[in-house]
């Protein structure tokens, strides 16, 4: 019988778990933002379109998973590298924040009073921002630990 | 509670916890984690443990 009990490409047994809690605060996540977004259409009347609310209303919960399973370690496989998810992260963040400003300077991320689905791009690159932030301050993290140990 | 068995036998054998988690297929956090008593590994988790430190799971994991 092998020593090793995985594949190095998968995530391990307390990875898994982990993911599975994330994954359960994701939801809540998802259901707390879709309710928000229910009750203010109800209180101010429509304020934006679909896929405007969509994309808020997603990004908060992908925020969640992402940022719980950084946290809990669970976010790489044993031995994946880091540098891969930072440089994918940091993409993100600089063409969505880029791109943006962009609609926002030339108006057209609100039209007729309605906030439209191009907000998606600064929504989706505070996200990978606040991900990438989280990463960076785990990685810091676990050196110390690493350090000490 | 923290497993200083554990972290003892891997000491004894002069190996990091990344060395154990590259013996058993896990992550080093986990290793950490198993030490530190924030996660109960699985029987069989725990079995790969035991053979990488030559150990038995009562030398290692029963609480008598």
């Amino acid at each position: 019988m092998k020593n090793n009990i995985g594949n190095q490409s998968d995530y391990d047994e307390r990875q898994i778990a982990a993911r599975g809690q994330a994954f359960q605060l994701a939801y809540f996540a998802l259901l707390g933002a879709l309710l928000l977004y229910a009750c203010s259409e109800g209180l101010f009347g429509r304020w934006c379109d679909a896929g405007a609310a969509a994309g808020l209303c997603a990004c908060p919960s992908v925020t969640v998973f992402a940022v719980t399973c950084i946290w809990r370690d669970a976010y790489r496989r044993p031995n994946e590298r880091p540098a891969g998810m930072i440089a994918l992260m940091g993409f993100l963040a600089v063409v969505n924040l880029a791109l943006g400003i962009v609609r926002i300077c030339e108006g057209d991320v609100v039209q007729e009073g309605i906030l439209t689905f191009f907000i998606c791009n600064t929504a989706v690159g505070v996200m990978a921002a606040v991900i990438l932030a989280a990463y960076l301050l785990r990685l810091l993290v676990l050196r110390k630990e690493r350090e000490e140990e | 509670m923290k497993n200083l068995r554990l972290k003892a036998a891997r000491a004894a054998k002069d190996m990091s916890q990344q060395q154990l988690a590259d013996a058993v297929g896990v992550s080093r956090q986990t290793i950490n984690a198993i030490e530190k008593g924030d996660y109960n590994p699985s029987i069989r988790l725990c079995a790969a443990i035991c053979r990488a430190l030559g150990k038995t799971l009562d030398e290692l994991f029963w609480e008598g």
